[in-house]
């Protein structure tokens, strides 16, 4: 009985844990799905996959201290791989067409730049701007996160950076 | 060049907005991910989970409704927990199940509405802890109105109570109170439904729960039935002794009239006569005063009150 209660406590504790991190991460889940996938419902998708994924492999994390790079890992995995089932253009949701000319156009329209930004570049190089720029990652934790050579990273930022015509305005 | 900078698009990509179907979502992939770790536990737990059946005890499963109430919200919409012990057969309206426990604690009521179906959840703790079966129980099903008492060995109190107004939301539920009961060994509370429903009680464990399944069915011809009852009283230690009285010689349920007073039916007949007739015989035995009550299916019983107790 003894053994089966700290059992029981230790798993109570890993939940817990895994519940936690991705109670603090659920935003950050659904926007790097839905910048990959495009529309609610296979972002929906991809955050119950991964979420699902975690979970059963949460307790073969050596290191919590990455726990947040490795859960992201597992969002952008799955939803490569939905694209991959998809295998379809990518659509704009009808519903970002249909509320053009109200008063959310303005988001819609630029929510259109970020896509039409995106669009340009591969997977692996959308994937480096999204976690360095919009989610605010360390270029050591991005290598980490996409299992490649730091230098690797710093390249594919440079080559992103340039098919995406952007202005920096900020140092990096 | 473009004419956006990359703060620009920072600041757009950040207002993507998160849906309120995420925390669904969320709460969907971690319902999976119990349930395929159970499984993968279980094929290896198999031998030990033999032993550990024959000891009697609480076993620890709180889950994640610590981590925050926002969260724990969410909650309500996972799938249920828990293996299935039995679906309840009903022998003469009643049923029983669970194991003889002490301390039980009715703890937490839900419910969840589908499009053709309610699933109403109630859930049983011991010292806030789920608990792994439910106490030794009954249930007892009768009409006129249709209702399901639920009789809960070993309960000592339901913290459930406040969470009982959930059920206004129902289709299918039309009222739940709890009843008193002299015997503190046990905890009553009933349920008044719809006539025209179907329902399933499932007994589930590890945690334990009982599961309503209620679904709509075909509303039969309107009848008529012709209910010896007593007349209403407050809730108290003295209708709790009359009750406890009748119940030894009557098939007796209790109900809330509708001026939320309790009464107590003792049988019901398909003539007015026949019910004058038994109160005839009876009245002395009872040794309280009855009356006849015509009720339909979906009839409250009214408020008669009593003069001499209340």
């Amino acid at each position: 009985m003894i053994i089966k209660s700290r059992k029981r406590d230790k798993n109570q504790l890993r939940e817990e844990d895994f519940l936690a991190l991705v109670e603090k991460n659920q935003d950050k889940m659904y926007r790097i799905a839905y910048s990959y996938v495009r529309n609610k419902e296979d972002a929906l998708d991809v955050v119950q996959e991964a979420v699902y994924k975690g979970y059963i492999s949460y307790s073969k994390l050596k290191q919590v201290a990455y726990a947040e790079t490795w859960l992201i890992r597992i969002v952008i995995n799955v939803a490569k791989d939905i694209l991959r089932l998809n295998k379809r253009i990518v659509p704009l949701e009808m519903e970002q067409l249909n509320i053009q000319g109200s008063s959310e156009s303005n988001i819609v329209y630029e929510q259109i730049a970020v896509h039409q930004a995106l669009d340009k570049l591969n997977e692996h190089e959308r994937s480096v701007i999204i976690l360095r720029y919009f989610e605010d990652m360390k270029l050591l934790d991005v290598a980490k996160l996409l299992e490649k050579p730091i230098s690797t990273i710093k390249s594919t930022l440079y080559r992103a950076l340039k098919k995406m015509e952007i202005e920096l305005t900020e140092e990096d | 060049m473009s004419k956006y900078t990359m703060l620009d698009l920072k600041d757009e990509y950040l207002k993507i907005e998160t849906p309120s179907e995420n925390s669904k979502a969320i709460m969907k992939g971690i319902e999976r991910g119990r349930q395929e770790m159970k499984t993968n536990n279980q094929s290896r737990n198999n031998v030990l989970k033999v032993c550990v059946s024959l000891v009697i005890g609480v076993l620890m499963f709180t889950g994640a409704v610590n981590v925050s109430p926002t969260f724990a919200d969410t909650l309500k919409d996972i799938p249920i927990l828990g293996e299935i012990v039995q679906i309840l057969q009903f022998t003469d309206g009643k049923a029983r199940g669970g194991e003889i426990t002490d301390g039980t604690d009715i703890s937490g009521i839900e419910m969840k509405e589908q499009e053709t179906f309610e699933e109403i959840i109630i859930e049983f703790s011991n010292d806030s802890v789920d608990q792994e079966n439910v106490g030794a129980y009954k249930v007892v099903k009768a009409k006129y109105p249709n209702t399901l008492t639920f009789e809960i060995g070993g309960a000592r109190r339901i913290t459930a109570l406040e969470d009982f107004k959930i059920l206004e939301e129902s289709q299918y539920v039309k009222d739940i109170y709890p009843l008193i009961t002299l015997d503190d060994s046990m905890m009553r509370f009933v349920v008044v439904l719809k006539a025209a429903v179907d329902v399933e009680i499932t007994e589930m464990k590890t945690p334990a729960s009982l599961i309503m399944h209620i679904s709509e069915k075909e509303a039969g011809v309107e009848s008529i039935k012709y209910v010896v009852r007593t007349e209403s009283f407050q809730r108290g230690e003295a209708f709790g002794v009359l009750e406890e009285t009748l119940s030894m010689d009557y098939e007796t349920r209790v109900l809330k009239d509708d001026n939320d007073f309790f009464l107590i039916d003792l049988k019901s007949f398909d003539t007015k006569e026949a019910a004058e007739a038994f109160i005839a015989e009876h009245v002395h035995n009872a040794n309280v005063k009855l009356l006849v009550e015509a009720r339909s299916e979906n009839d409250m019983p009214r408020y008669f009150p009593n003069k001499d107790i209340n």
